[in-house]
């Protein structure tokens, strides 16, 4: 369903030069697949996820909060993630959903009924 | 006496970023498409920041409860940050796993000039903000000239 495409052949704005993958699980479920993206300082009304041509793009800026303060020391933070999957048509676009909660970003991508498999009752008689 | 002091690692870092923006120059597109395939660090990436009144330490704790974090400040002067961060859903079929779970602990020895009374933590977004005040007889201050 889901896989990430770790080629990035479009440009993208230079200010986004310094965004990093944002690590990810991708886990199925018998209706549903779930993407969940950690993106620590990220706020919700910056997050840019579109699904387009069977790609789903995730983009977002971290908010850093004290940019007049001195760097001392580690700057593994980065200044926003980016990242692009494929998906597949097994997953009913038109309803794809996302929800951010304290910098985890939890997009939830239903299955078509007809890749759903199901599960047939046995009676005994 | 005033001397004037340039702190060795700022000039190192300030080297590194001329050499990458040259790099970035000469390849153009080349390197600046590959941020994206940059990882972010595992959980707990850190920056410490400072000013004339502190410093402030941020740290990520994504999907992080407040709950689940514990500071503290010990006998050795040392800032003692630990978080534990759950698993969820077991039974699952994974296509990818790249988060990582369970124990975070950091140590940060706090310098002289500190007031260990004065640390305040906050967390944002999925960030920790860990601020802490120098004392205030030992921040640097500007004098106006009459």
């Amino acid at each position: 369903m889901t896989k990430s495409k770790e080629t990035t052949t479009k440009t993208q704005p230079s200010d986004r030069a310094n965004y990093v993958s944002p690590r990810v699980d991708i886990l199925e479920l018998d209706t549903e697949f779930h993407l969940i993206a950690d993106m620590p300082g990220v706020q919700k009304h910056t997050v840019e996820l579109t699904c387009a041509n069977g790609e789903l793009s995730i983009s977002a800026p971290v908010a850093f909060i004290h940019n007049s303060k001195r760097v001392v020391l580690g700057n593994s933070l980065p200044e926003g993630y980016r990242r692009l999957f494929t998906v597949d048509d097994t997953v009913e676009i038109e309803k794809i959903a996302a929800e951010m909660n304290n910098g985890v970003l939890k997009v939830t991508l239903p299955k078509k009924e007809s890749a759903q498999s199901r599960r047939i009752a046995i009676s005994v008689n | 006496m005033l001397i004037k002091w340039n702190d060795p690692w700022t000039a190192l870092q300030s080297e590194m970023h001329s050499l990458r923006d040259e790099m970035q120059q000469v390849f153009g597109g080349l390197l600046s498409s590959s941020g994206s395939r940059r990882h972010a660090d595992d959980i707990s990436a850190v920056r410490i920041l400072e000013d004339q009144t502190g410093y402030i330490i941020e740290m990520a704790m994504p999907g992080i409860a407040k709950d689940a974090i514990e500071l503290e400040v010990d006998t050795d002067n040392q800032l003692i940050i630990k978080a534990h961060r759950k698993r969820e859903s077991e039974d699952v079929i994974l296509h990818r796993h790249e988060r990582a779970f369970g124990d975070i602990c950091h140590g940060f020895d706090l310098p002289n000039d500190v007031d260990r009374e004065q640390i305040d933590a906050e967390l944002r977004d999925g960030l920790l903000h860990v601020s802490v005040s120098k004392r205030p007889e030992l921040q640097h201050r500007s004098i106006e000239v009459n």
